[in-house]
């Protein structure tokens, strides 16, 4: 009789040799962590945890890492892989791979954190089910059932720079935590207070979505409950006037040189301080007249044609990245136009105020419809419009649903770069001798698409791009501005601040421009959009 | 430093048996400790396929009638007393379940109905309830963390049980994140530690801590164990590729009623109504193939769910599966075709749940006084072999149980003293083993013995293989003691943890192989070549494992034939 087969392990036919790196650090002994290289037999299809439990096995048990279930139940084996949060168990080893412990939790050694804090919330705040029956009926929405997917793995905290800044806060897992009990049908609405509190810390930067292997989302259903929040609370004059850049652009450009040059005074910034709640130390925006309106008598050589979303930003305060981007895009024989539908709501979002930002969505919606039923690929330089296009409009207002209306809206860098694949884009650069640094915006990264400028700007010959940076600048949308939270967003962003000063560069490029006004003002470097470089490189 | 607590209770073990035990206990005005080798909800009730089993939600359905399909699937070897509690108490265990915050899969109007519950293979009606397990973790963790008399020890390995005389006094901890040792005493102690998967890596479904501490403390300390030959292997699970090996598919429901089974030759071994069987009949069936040298390049067999897909009851399983992803790995590593029941699965089945344990009485209490086991730390309650969701049932209903009698129990009693040469003694057993120089590390070691636990004491057995298994135990049991490397890191040192939990692991695989070779026949999921039937009238009894005068022996507990 034959013993069977049993953990045999057949199939693992062709070994190949990768090289990984691995975070090395114990707290005890070490000042820092260091990388150290490690050779791993890949086995076919393997994932990281295998190379981990390789290394371990075959070449150094004091190796410390965390894992349980082996696919994606227990959470336990998230950590940094080539510096984004991910489970190994689920993430196809490659060659070359750089594996970190996950950001802002105690490291215990290596790659395993520190997971043991997770209870002082649920306890500070009395985290628990208190139903005082189980009623009959009970029918869950599906916030709650997407809620519940979360497997903990913390990945989000990882990402949270509000966490990093304030531990107590508790992050996206704490708020998890919170909002399912507030959606579950049984236990009612008790955690609206703290939900609150909890909202007033979230920079909605939406980091805790990127890497979420669950698909949680959490920062959608935060959007929803910030709503609701809303619903209950009064609005100040400055958050009204805030969340309407629109109107207020309309209102200040027609006049925007006295504007201007008034808010420059020190003296009308403190009344505005004391009166407004807007921070003194705060950049402000300068504001501009006019339209954007893109050129006549243009060739058109290929059958591409955009509508290039106009932010409020782009018409009222940096027309120029409006215009070079209609220049890019014409230059390059498509056929542009200026399209400018309003805001996309994403201050009212930011703000709460669901019903505003519902009629924004659906008004926005009409019209990209329309252009992308002529033919027309929707185009954003703005990461945060984009991002609400892509990412709210379908899940809190039920807009831009489909598929094919979806994959026509694209980031400007993105759409540059299909062409530049599909060898649409004159890349005939001139020269530009100059070093510069590029920064990654949190909505960018919340788009899943990398920074496509960053390769954009390797095609310009003799533009040195020195240093890239990823931390999260602290200005959030409108949350810079305000009195009250003024201090939390320079916590936030003085790290980034540092590390531009620290490179010595005179010039940052940024998709997002409350990243360019933050950096102008924190780190006293030139900050522009990256468009302005390949409009410059352009013969 | 050694840090010393006392407490009314302690908990050892923090899944779904130690949590509702801790809870219960705390909330009848005890002070518990909660002490885990993870974090709290960690192990393998957040990896289960949340199903629990209730009674008499369906018209027919009642307490008596799970019973009698429990005795029936653990053929006739289960305590009638064990069972009988859990059945009737698992529609109280779901709603204590729920009152920790889990919500529990109700029917399209949102009512707890037959139509929202599974029948899963051996059931006599459809009464499980399912959902998702991760959420039951969460749930108890909200619980545990708001509970003020539960303190807790996360991180924390239990290595010994301080006995002394007859009874248990406490027990001592390891600070994996320090290696500090921990001394806690306590006038009750509760084995929840789960089950010993781990012994048949990676051929399981278990999480990596199920290394059955408890069985091996609690054989140590001259506790009687129950049915340790009883290892359940789950019909359903990935063979390749590597890192996914073992890993949970589902349930014999997973085969519906059209589904078929097909040999490595192209043969089908079955064509229908799979589901219908236990999990025991459907491995037995799946072995007997693979044994015989008929599996498939994976060493499975594959599993056609095509013939299901006209089946209106089965794609309705498929769509509620698939809503929270449960076979996502399947698309992953066997193609979307295969993911949609067009292409077949190739499937092993994988060690699952440990009948055996704990022999315990009706109220969770074990053979040695103080000591309670609760969960699949105690054993006698699924015989032969376990139907689905009973589990999640059982250590709900044990938990409850234990930490309502224990309550009572320890207010008629004085805490009893550990003596201080007790515990430097313990204390010294475990700093020998930082920095300790030897020719083999734990690892190599651990993975050699796993092999041979898959090879010799795994699904299939015989009177040989199991005698030669023993005599590689005894050489692995010495190499433990005598050359293990273990580095001198004291943050989580992994060498350390692992030298335990072999020596645990190897205790457990010694009762297994020796209770195995004691059984001389084959029932539910003890599958002897050399015996290949079932032998009612000499083997409708469980075997009794206990150590004596540091010796292991065995005796029998004859069944009640009354009870059956």
């Amino acid at each position: 009789m034959t013993h069977g087969t049993w953990g045999k392990m057949k199939g693992t036919r062709q070994m190949d040799e990768y090289t990984i790196r691995i975070s090395r650090f114990n707290p005890e002994v070490d000042d820092g962590p260091t990388l150290k290289e490690y050779t791993v037999s890949h086995v076919d299809q393997g994932s990281v945890i295998a190379a981990l439990i390789y290394v371990y096995e075959e070449i150094d048990s004091t190796l410390l890492f965390s894992y349980g279930c082996r696919y994606k139940l227990c959470g336990k084996c998230a950590i940094k892989i080539n510096g984004q949060p991910g489970l190994a168990c689920e993430t196809t080893l490659e060659d070359r791979m750089t594996l970190e412990p996950l950001d802002n939790l105690p490291v215990i050694r290596d790659l395993a954190v520190d997971r043991s804090g997770l209870l002082e919330p649920l306890r500070k705040y009395g985290l628990v089910y208190s139903a005082d029956h189980e009623p009959e009926v009970a029918l869950q929405p599906p916030e709650f059932s997407q809620l519940m997917r979360c497997n903990e793995c913390l990945s989000c905290l990882s990402n949270c720079p509000a966490y990093k800044e304030e531990i107590d806060y508790g992050g996206p897992f704490f708020g998890v935590k919170l909002a399912e009990l507030y959606y579950d049908v049984r236990d009612g609405k008790k955690q609206l207070k703290h939900l609150e509190s909890f909202l007033d810390q979230c920079i909605q930067c939406r980091q805790c979505d990127v890497n979420c292997p669950w698909d949680v989302n959490f920062s959608e259903i935060s959007s929803k409950i910030k709503g609701e929040v809303f619903k209950h609370k009064g609005v100040s004059v400055r958050d009204w006037l805030m969340s309407r850049p629109h109107l207020v652009g309309h209102l200040v450009s027609s006049v925007s040189s006295f504007f201007n040059s008034l808010v420059k005074k020190k003296s009308v910034r403190k009344i505005i301080d004391v009166l407004l709640r807007i921070d003194e130390r705060a950049p402000f925006p300068e504001y501009h007249p006019g339209k954007v309106l893109p050129r006549e008598g243009i060739e058109r050589t290929t059958k591409r044609k955009v509508a290039y979303f106009v932010g409020c930003f782009d018409r009222f305060n940096d027309p120029d990245t409006a215009k070079n981007s209609l220049f890019v895009l014409e230059a390059n024989g498509v056929e542009a136009t200026a399209f400018d539908p309003g805001c996309c709501g994403a201050p009212f979002i930011g703000l709460g105020d669901l019903e505003s930002a519902r009629n924004r969505a659906i008004a926005v919606s009409r019209e990209l419809r329309k252009l992308i039923h002529q033919g027309y690929d929707i185009v954003a330089s703005c990461t945060t419009c984009g991002a609400v296009m892509k990412y709210e409009y379908p899940f809190l207002f039920d807009q831009l649903k489909e598929e094919e209306v979806q994959s026509r809206i694209y980031n400007l860098g993105d759409y540059l770069w299909q062409m530049h694949k599909a060898g649409e884009l004159n890349t005939d650069y001139k020269k530009i001798k100059r070093r510069v640094g590029y920064q990654s915006p949190c909505h960018l990264k919340a788009q899943k698409i990398g920074a496509p400028f960053v390769d954009l700007l390797q095609l310009i010959p003799g533009l040195e791009l020195a240093a890239t940076f990823d931390k999260c600048c602290g200005m959030a949308g409108t949350m810079g501005f305000k009195k009250e939270r003024y201090e939390l967003s320079q916590r936030i962003g003085n790290p980034l601040s540092d590390e531009i000063r620290g490179k010595k560069l005179d010039l940052i490029l940024s998709d997002c421009a409350s990243c360019q006004m933050k950096i102008k003002n924190d780190a006293k470097v030139d900050s522009v959009h990256p468009i302005t470089m390949v409009r410059q490189a352009m013969r | 430093m050694t840090k010393e607590f006392d407490f009314d209770v302690i908990v050892l073990g923090a899944g779904g048996a130690g949590c509702a035990a801790a809870i219960t206990a705390a909330r009848n005005g005890t002070s518990v400790a909660l002490v885990s080798k993870e974090g709290i909800g960690m192990g393998n009730t957040r990896m289960s396929g949340g199903e629990m089993s209730s009674s008499g939600v369906v018209d027919g359905d009642s307490a008596e009638v799970l019973k009698q399909d429990m005795m029936r699937g653990g053929e006739y070897l289960s305590n009638g007393h064990l069972v009988d509690i859990i059945a009737r108490n698992a529609s109280s265990a779901i709603r204590f379940v729920q009152g920790l915050g889990h919500y529990f899969r109700r029917d399209e109007e949102g009512r707890f109905s037959g139509k929202a519950a599974s029948r899963l293979g051996g059931h006599s009606f459809p009464r499980s309830f399912g959902g998702l397990a991760v959420s039951i973790a969460h749930a108890l963790r909200n619980a545990v963390a708001n509970t003020k008399s539960i303190s807790v020890f996360e991180d924390t390995l239990v290595t010994t049980l301080f006995r002394e005389g007859d009874e248990i006094r406490g027990a001592l901890g390891v600070d994996l994140k320090t290696s500090e040792c921990v001394v806690l005493k306590a006038k009750a102690t509760v084995l929840a530690t789960g089950g010993c998967g781990w012994l048949y890596y990676p051929q399981t479904t278990n999480n990596r801590t199920a290394t059955g501490e408890g069985y091996a403390i609690a054989f140590e300390a001259g506790v009687q164990l129950v049915d340790m030959e009883m290892v359940q292997f789950f019909p359903f699970a990935m063979n390749h590729p590597p890192h996914l090996v073992g890993t949970l598919l589902d349930e014999p429901i997973l085969a519906g009623p059209k589904g078929k089974l097909i040999n490595g030759l192209g043969e089908v071994i079955a064509d229908h109504d799979i589901n219908k069987m236990t999990r025991a009949q459907v491995t037995a069936l799946m072995a007997k193939e693979i044994s015989a040298g008929r599996a498939t390049e994976w060493g499975g067999l594959k599993l056609d769910l095509s013939g299901n897909l006209d089946v209106p009851e089965m794609l309705e399983f498929k769509r509620v599966k698939d809503e929270v992803n449960f076979f996502e790995k399947v698309r992953i590593a066997y193609g979307e075709k295969a993911f949609n029941w067009k292409e077949p699965w190739d499937v092993s089945p994988s060690s699952h749940y440990m009948m055996g344990g704990v022999k315990i009485d009706p109220h969770g209490h074990s053979s040695m006084k103080n000591l309670y086991a609760v969960g699949e730390a105690a054993g006698g309650a699924m015989g032969a072999n376990r139907l689905g969701s009973t589990s999640i049932a059982d250590i709900f209903v044990t938990g409850i149980v234990a930490g309502k009698e224990m309550s009572t129990w320890i207010k008629e009693r004085e805490k009893g003293k550990i003596s201080n040469s007790l515990i430097s003694r313990e204390i010294e057993k475990i700093e020998k083993l930082f920095g300790q120089k030897g020719p083999q590390r734990p690892i190599k070691l651990k993975r050699e013995f796993q092999k041979l636990m898959r090879e010799n004491v795994g699904i299939v057995r015989d009177g040989e293989r199991l005698s030669s298994a023993l005599s590689q135990i005894d050489r692995m049991e010495e190499e433990v003691e005598n050359a293990l490397s273990v580095s001198s890191i004291r943050r989580y040192n992994t060498e350390f943890l692992d030298a335990v939990e072999l020596k645990n692991m190897l205790t457990c695989a010694r009762m297994i192989a020796t209770c195995a070779l004691e059984r001389k026949e084959s029932r539910g999921a003890h599958l002897r070549l050399d015996y290949p039937d079932k032998d009612d009238a000499h083997w409708l009894k469980n075997i009794i494992i206990q150590k004596k005068k540091s010796k292991m022996e065995t005796s029998f507990f004859e069944k009640d034939i009354s009870e059956i």
